[in-house]
């Protein structure tokens, strides 16, 4: 079985790995962690010319910064299913579309997925990446959600650098 | 662990049941096989009869999730009304880690009305596998579990 591990530094994407951690998979199941960097012009629209340069610099940090935590994810994972099983891979374009794509040649039999829960407003402007996957994914799709904690004023503060230290404490 | 599979009285049950077999799961959990038989649709009033689409999709499923994995409780239920508030709300009441459920990938729009799946993964309080449903699957030579089964 082939299982991609969509991620980004959010929380509840930390909350996806715990969650594909704690599973008993079957012998051989192979973990792929993608994470994608949008290029940075398409999100902020026509710039100046002279800001191009900039833009290229700060995509090209983007993605070290996403190679460092991701490979952060896939040593915690290496640690719980071995070496040979987990591979991890930053790649630059369109979050969905890249994900689908990848899902789609690497035979992905299940693409894991954490959600914001966005809704209403956020959701219109900031969209739905879990949502654009399950649309137009080739194979199945698993949305992991957060599990609200009452009475825990830190989740909502809490930007995820922390939840993966928590993981490899754990371990 | 909960875990909700929510299936329709369409043979595409076989196919979300497959996808589950393979999942992995911890031997204590639980799972609760659900259809949701959508108000004005003739098998309401079948599904206090024994010979029911609905009750004999759900029995079905579950003997055969129940042989493939033998350490699990698997209930059944057929409920009546809309499939989507349906699910959300077993769901929530129930406290469950994760509903499965099939999709085509049908999209929505400001015209179309979310789907089922699309409605579930937006409004349920835990995580949603949904489990791409493939019509040409069941032709195709690969032996499916209810072939291996049967044979």
């Amino acid at each position: 079985m082939k299982v991609l591990i969509a991620v980004d530094d959010s929380l509840c994407s930390h909350e996806a790995v715990s969650v594909v951690a704690n599973r008993p998979w079957a012998e051989g199941t192979q973990f792929k962690i993608v994470h994608v960097v949008e290029p940075i012009a398409a999100q902020y629209g026509l710039v100046a010319p002279e800001a191009v340069n900039l833009m290229i610099e700060a995509e090209k940090k983007l993605k070290a910064y996403g190679v460092k935590f991701t490979t952060d994810i896939g040593d915690y994972l290496k640690e719980i299913f071995g070496e040979q099983q987990v591979s991890s891979v930053v790649i630059g374009g369109y979050i969905a579309d890249s994900i689908i794509e990848l899902a789609s040649d690497w035979h992905a039999d299940v693409i894991v997925v954490g959600s914001h829960g966005r809704t209403g407003l956020d959701k219109i402007l900031l969209g739905s990446v879990a949502e654009k996957i399950v649309n137009r994914s080739h194979c199945s799709v698993e949305v992991i959600k957060m599990k609200i904690k009452k009475n825990d004023d830190t989740s909502s503060k809490d930007d995820g650098s922390t939840a993966l230290a928590k993981q490899k404490q754990a371990v | 662990m909960k875990v909700i599979i929510a299936v329709d009285q369409t043979d595409n049950w076989k196919q979300i049941i497959e996808a589950t077999v393979k999942r992995p799961w911890p031997s204590d959990t639980i799972f609760r096989i659900l259809t949701v038989v959508e108000p004005g649709d003739d098998a309401l009033d079948k599904t206090k009869t024994q010979g029911s689409s609905a009750d004999k999709v759900v029995h079905e499923a579950r003997a055969l999730l129940f042989k493939h994995l033998p350490g699990c409780t698997v209930y059944s239920e057929v409920r009546k009304g809309k499939a989507a508030d349906e699910l959300v709300t077993v769901a929530a009441n129930w406290m469950v880690d994760k509903i499965i459920l099939g999709t085509h990938g049908r999209k929505s729009n400001r015209l179309i009305p979310a789907t089922v799946p699309q409605q579930v993964s937006q409004n349920s309080c835990c995580s949603v596998d949904l489990v791409k449903l493939t019509p040409a699957k069941a032709s195709a030579g690969e032996p499916s579990l209810t072939q291996a089964t049967a044979q």
